[in-house]
């Protein structure tokens, strides 16, 4: 009897913790979706509104908005082309990490590591200059440069970790049968790790659809993204919540549902393949 | 291993590279060279042409700059100042210091917390309970959100007239504080978006490594009497300590990094009570467009960083050497 009451009250106590667990996590996610569908006068009543009519005007504002529909293009343009870069460069520069020893290999992999480590602003006021002077300034290619730049060390740390699982036997087999090393890479090892490629590309497009600091200083009104779009609310005279929390639910959707998809692969991507999940 | 295994292992061993020589046998030394260079420096080549061209060559001209007084636009002549900007950098009373102490005080909090929040969560999730992987999925989603938006997000949760935090504190009889306009509140305010954010990252890491401890080993302990207190800091502790440190790095370098979030928090106010170190360079760089005294500063932060890194990897180093030494 005494046991059974005890287990009781210990079951009761999990659900308290776990509702308290999601209502931290979930509350500002909640609020940021309420608030985009909420008018103005709703937002700023004074107790906060948990009930309310909810109103689409945020998001018809947006989506008729050439403004926004164009900050949209850029962003799809630039992870898009980020993304299939970093993936290009990173998968040969993992596979000859992975495959041979050469002198300075260690070396230059942990370089890249410790250009993961740096703070992206160090690089900031040299990389203007340098911007500034070859014309690179507000244009698409300079900020898929620097975004490649800074996806390389994580994509390559990565891919390594998912080449190094594959068994060299397998390549071998290819090689006997004729197919040169970069036959062999592209049709037997890339799809034996495709579901690691389609990781790698989710956390890459990640970096390059949320990256501020270098869309701030590098770009300009050409390639408005959509971060850069989102901060700039804040600078106007009257602050229109409703529209910045409806631009913040659109930046947010695509890559949570995007990584849903790759959750297998979540804590590598996390840990640049440190850590197996 | 036992003597046996160790011999199965290298027998394997000498096959594949039997086989391996039959290979290159076959014309595998050709197979190892593109355009005749050797293929491995091939396909490393366009990756660290890049890094070299966008991260090591703008270092070096970070570091040459930072001996002059170049500034963005002005009238100011150029010249070089030799260790001008870094005297004053690191002057007893430069503004520097405090940002240094605010970074500081921002990263060792909010890590703090995230780690005890963490581990706690990731223990939690180790467990069978109802709706179990469903949280585990849900932690994700604050995670998933950016920096900027999350500081947005919160904003409008603290804002004193209308936010419904303040306005939660209020009904239950308390006077809340204008919490990111309060020097005393403000930077803890930061923390906690921040830790709320972040501390999944810390639940998700330590839950895989937990995963991944053998049963067994945990059996037998309690076979043997140990009590779970026990069972966890004998055992479990020192499997998942690897892990902790590369969870702990990488949050530390990512705190020390942060720019977004308190750029849309707080923009460093009041004052300068929430000015992170980034934001201090942004401010000298892009609002006063002191170039050459921003680049002597970046060049620091570059400096401190790798510290940092140095410490924690030998800190992992030094944990390997231990394991091996037990194990012998």
């Amino acid at each position: 009897m005494g046991t059974k009451n005890l287990k009781r009250i210990r079951n009761v106590a999990m659900i308290f913790v776990v509702a308290a667990v999601w209502i931290f996590y979930f509350f500002p996610i909640y609020w940021m979706v309420s608030s985009s569908f909420k008018t103005r006068a709703d937002t700023f009543a004074i107790p906060p509104k948990w009930l309310f009519w909810p109103t689409l005007q945020f998001y018809l504002n947006s989506f008729t908005d050439p403004k926004f529909l164009k900050v949209i293009q850029n962003s799809v343009i630039i992870t898009g082309t980020t993304v299939i870069l970093s993936l290009l460069l990173g998968a040969w520069a993992a596979y000859a990490f992975a495959r041979f020893r050469f002198k300075g290999s260690l070396t230059l992999s942990f370089s890249l590591i410790i250009a993961r480590m740096m703070p992206p602003i160090v690089f900031i006021v040299p990389l203007y200059l340098l911007f500034n002077s070859l014309k690179l300034r507000n244009s698409h290619m300079g900020l898929i440069l620097v975004f490649t730049v800074f996806n390389l060390p994580f994509t390559v740390w990565m891919l390594k970790s998912f080449f190094e699982e594959v068994p060299i036997e397998l390549e071998e087999a290819a090689w006997i049968d004729g197919a040169s090393r970069l036959q062999a890479m592209g049709r037997v090892i890339l799809p034996l790790i495709a579901p690691g490629l389609a990781a790698t590309a989710v956390f890459a497009a990640l970096l390059a659809w949320n990256e501020f600091l270098f869309a701030l200083l590098l770009g300009g009104p050409d390639t408005t993204t959509l971060p850069v779009f989102l901060s700039g609310f804040l600078g106007e005279r009257d602050v229109e919540w409703g529209d910045i929390m409806a631009t913040a639910t659109v930046a947010v959707l695509p890559p949570t549902l995007l990584v849903m998809l790759v959750q297998q692969n979540l804590i590598k991507g996390l840990t640049l393949g440190a850590v197996k999940g | 291993m036992t003597s046996g295994e160790q011999r199965a292992s290298f027998e394997q061993g000498q096959v594949s590279e039997g086989m391996q020589g039959q290979i290159r046998a076959a014309g595998g030394e050709r197979r190892n060279r593109l355009l005749g260079l050797p293929l491995h420096f091939i396909l490393i080549a366009p990756t660290f042409l890049i890094v070299f061209g966008l991260l090591v060559y703008p270092l070096g001209y970070a570091i040459v700059l930072g001996f002059s007084n170049k500034i963005l636009t002005g009238s100011v002549p150029f010249k070089w100042v030799g260790l001008e900007n870094y005297i004053d950098l690191l002057e007893v009373d430069s503004e520097m210091w405090t940002s240094v102490g605010v970074t500081l005080r921002f990263a060792l909090v909010g890590v703090f917390f995230e780690f005890i929040i963490g581990l706690s969560l990731a223990l939690l999730l180790n467990r069978e309970f109802r709706g179990r992987t469903w949280l585990r999925v849900g932690l994700l989603v604050p995670l998933m959100v950016p920096p900027l938006a999350s500081g947005l997000i919160w904003r409008i949760i603290y804002d004193d007239e209308f936010g419904v935090f303040p306005h939660l504190i209020r009904t239950v009889g308390a006077n809340p504080p204008i919490f990111l306009g309060d020097p005393d509140w403000a930077l803890y305010a930061v923390v906690a978006t921040e830790v709320w954010r972040s501390s999944p990252f810390m639940v998700l890491v330590l839950l895989a490594a937990l995963q991944a401890q053998p049963v067994e080993t945990i059996e037998a302990a309690e076979v043997d009497g140990a009590s779970g207190w026990q069972v966890f800091r004998l055992i479990t502790l020192p499997f998942i300590t690897p892990v902790i440190i590369v969870a702990l790095l990488f949050r530390t370098v990512d705190a020390l990094r942060t720019f977004d979030l308190i750029f849309l928090l707080t923009a460093g106010g009041p004052g300068t009570t929430t000015e992170v170190i980034s934001m201090f360079i942004y401010r000298w760089g892009f609002r006063h467009f002191k170039l050459g005294f921003t680049s002597a500063a970046s060049i620091l932060l570059m400096i401190a960083t790798l510290i940092i890194c140095i410490f924690y990897l030998r800190m992992l180093v030094v944990r390997q050497a231990e394991v091996q030494l037990t194990q012998e």
